[in-house]
């Protein structure tokens, strides 16, 4: 596309381009769609993104079996459709699916709990890749890992399809609170945090006959990757805050439980099942925009909340079969 | 005390408060930020300066011609009456500037191609040059605008090769780079020395 400009000068899928673009989502809405259509109704409702995947969450939970990435030819018409950035699922630490996904053009990848995992020890290297990735997360812990990994976006975990905002509570109140309890911490108490986060990457351990553990991993040998844990820890530890920009995301149903969220101090939500499985999609997409953009202010929230039909109906997180949260290492 | 008016109908507003705030330090302007949401905040916060952040261009037009928030009609009128009004607007916010659709022309003297410089896997970051700084600039570019036409060839204050990549009209400049994810405030600077002659010329 550039013309008139030496391309040897230019510097491609460099961190400060991934963590920008993520940037550039700040205070927005980014919807799930399954199709051009929908992706035209979430650009037009004003969605700063959309998430290109075959089911919605509620559905892959309702239908079982093992989810995988969405075909091509779905993702490619959408970003055909719509003119605002296109993000698409790969498995957790499933390298074929990711690499697929960057041929396609896609601006971020969201390697995510919501498909069935790859890799029961790893998540992907992210730093390889061109293009940014959002990953989840359920604590501080498995946020730092992320992006130590090269995650340029983290999205709080929540329970996808179930229209229940609980879990993603829950999710945002442990990051935020783990962040300012170690904030006041001594070295000591900080070097402890760190063997706790190091922790999640020794998963291949629980399942070895002789209790090895790797030194060397996808993201480089052990060694490396904690100075990259420390590199990481020491940017929250600065900044009081995740040092990306960290939606909100796994059962927002409601105008208000987007405004809830906003309070929490999250940059923006993620809404899956919410829109498309409510009885007026185009209402509910419009409200949660509006109340997420004025989630300061009570009374428009309200009127958000007059402009809703019936949301998506809600399942009680302990009577899942499977907890899509408790995926990922 | 220079009061700044951040546009934030959504985009990467965060930043630039981070870049006013050293652009601050560096040159002893105390500055305020008022954060502009609705038409109403825009009237109560007597600004000597705008920026319009980076974003989706297609999200701020619909939350900022809400009837909820209405500020970019208001700003618009407001730009258009005060044209020595500093302004900085980048990627998005250039694209607010150059394609108003307010029915009027461009605030800005140019037009611009939405995403001109293709997705995100094509984002990229080169040294630029700023006429305007008088120096070579760190160009950050993320599924950046280009500007595809000006009025006046004087206008260009920033270039990469041959394309034009920073326009000024007035005291309006726009931007298709994100200077606020740099470390260079130049252009933050520039916009705080010429809010402070702006508000001189108010009082």
């Amino acid at each position: 596309m550039v013309t008139n400009v030496d391309m040897s000068q230019l510097l491609h899928g460099t961190e400060l381009l991934k963590r920008g673009f993520a940037k550039m989502q700040e205070g927005g809405v980014i919807m799930d769609v399954v199709n051009a259509e929908q992706a035209q109704l979430a650009e037009d409702s004003g969605a700063v993104a959309v998430m290109a995947l075959e089911r919605v969450p509620s559905d892959i939970r309702a239908d079982g079996g093992v989810a995988r990435m969405s075909h091509p030819n779905m993702i490619m018409e959408i970003i055909d459709t719509t003119s605002i950035p296109v993000m698409a699922k790969s498995r957790i630490g499933h390298e074929g699916e990711a690499r697929i996904l960057e041929s396609l053009g896609v601006d971020m990848i969201d390697e995510s709990e919501v498909l069935t995992p790859a890799d029961p020890f790893f998540h992907i290297p992210k730093k390889d890749y061109n293009v940014p990735f959002v990953c989840g997360c359920t604590n501080l812990g498995e946020a730092v890992r992320r992006i130590a990994e090269g995650a340029a976006m983290i999205r709080t975990k929540g329970e996808a399809g179930t229209g229940n905002v609980v879990s993603a509570i829950q999710h945002s109140r442990l990051v935020s609170n783990e962040i300012n309890a170690l904030c006041n911490s001594t070295a000591d108490e900080a070097n402890a945090a760190v063997d706790k986060i190091m922790e999640g990457f020794q998963k291949l351990k629980d399942v070895s006959e002789f209790n090895i553990n790797p030194s060397i991993t996808p993201f480089g040998t052990m060694e490396d990757l904690r100075n990259d844990v420390v590199d990481v820890f020491n940017e929250v530890m600065k900044q009081k805050r995740l040092p990306v920009v960290t939606f909100s995301a796994g059962g927002i149903a409601t105008p208000a439980d987007a405004a809830l969220l906003m309070k929490h101090g999250m940059d923006g939500v993620f809404v899956g099942s919410g829109i498309f499985k409510s009885n007026n999609p185009k209402m509910t997409a419009d409200a949660i925009v509006l109340a997420t953009h004025h989630y300061q202010d009570a009374k428009i929230v309200a009127e958000a909340s007059e402009m809703m039909g019936e949301p998506m109906p809600g399942l009680e997180i302990g009577n899942l079969e499977t907890r899509y949260q408790d995926r990922g290492y | 005390m220079i009061r700044v008016g951040l546009v934030m109908l959504q985009g990467a507003r965060n930043v630039h408060i981070e870049a006013l705030e050293k652009a601050s330090k560096e040159s002893g302007i105390e500055v305020e930020i008022k954060k502009l949401r609705t038409s109403n905040d825009l009237f109560s916060s007597k600004i000597d300066a705008v920026i319009i952040p980076g974003g989706e261009s297609t999200t701020m037009r619909l939350t900022g011609n809400s009837s909820k928030s209405g500020l970019i009609p208001s700003l618009l009128r407001f730009m258009r009456q005060n044209p020595q009004l500093p302004v900085l607007g980048t990627c998005a916010g250039a694209i607010l500037l150059a394609d108003p659709r307010d029915g009027k022309n461009s605030l800005i003297g140019s037009s611009i191609i939405r995403n001109g410089y293709g997705r995100q896997n094509e984002s990229f970051q080169t040294e630029i040059y700023s006429k305007l700084l008088m120096r070579n600039y760190p160009g950050i570019f993320i599924r950046a605008p280009k500007f595809s036409s000006i009025e006046d060839s004087n206008s260009v204050i920033a270039t990469f090769g041959k394309d034009i990549v920073g326009v000024r009209k007035f005291n309006r400049i726009a931007l298709s780079f994100h200077p606020e994810l740099s470390h260079d405030n130049g252009f933050h600077r520039w916009l705080l020395e010429q809010a402070i002659i702006y508000s001189e010329i108010l009082a």
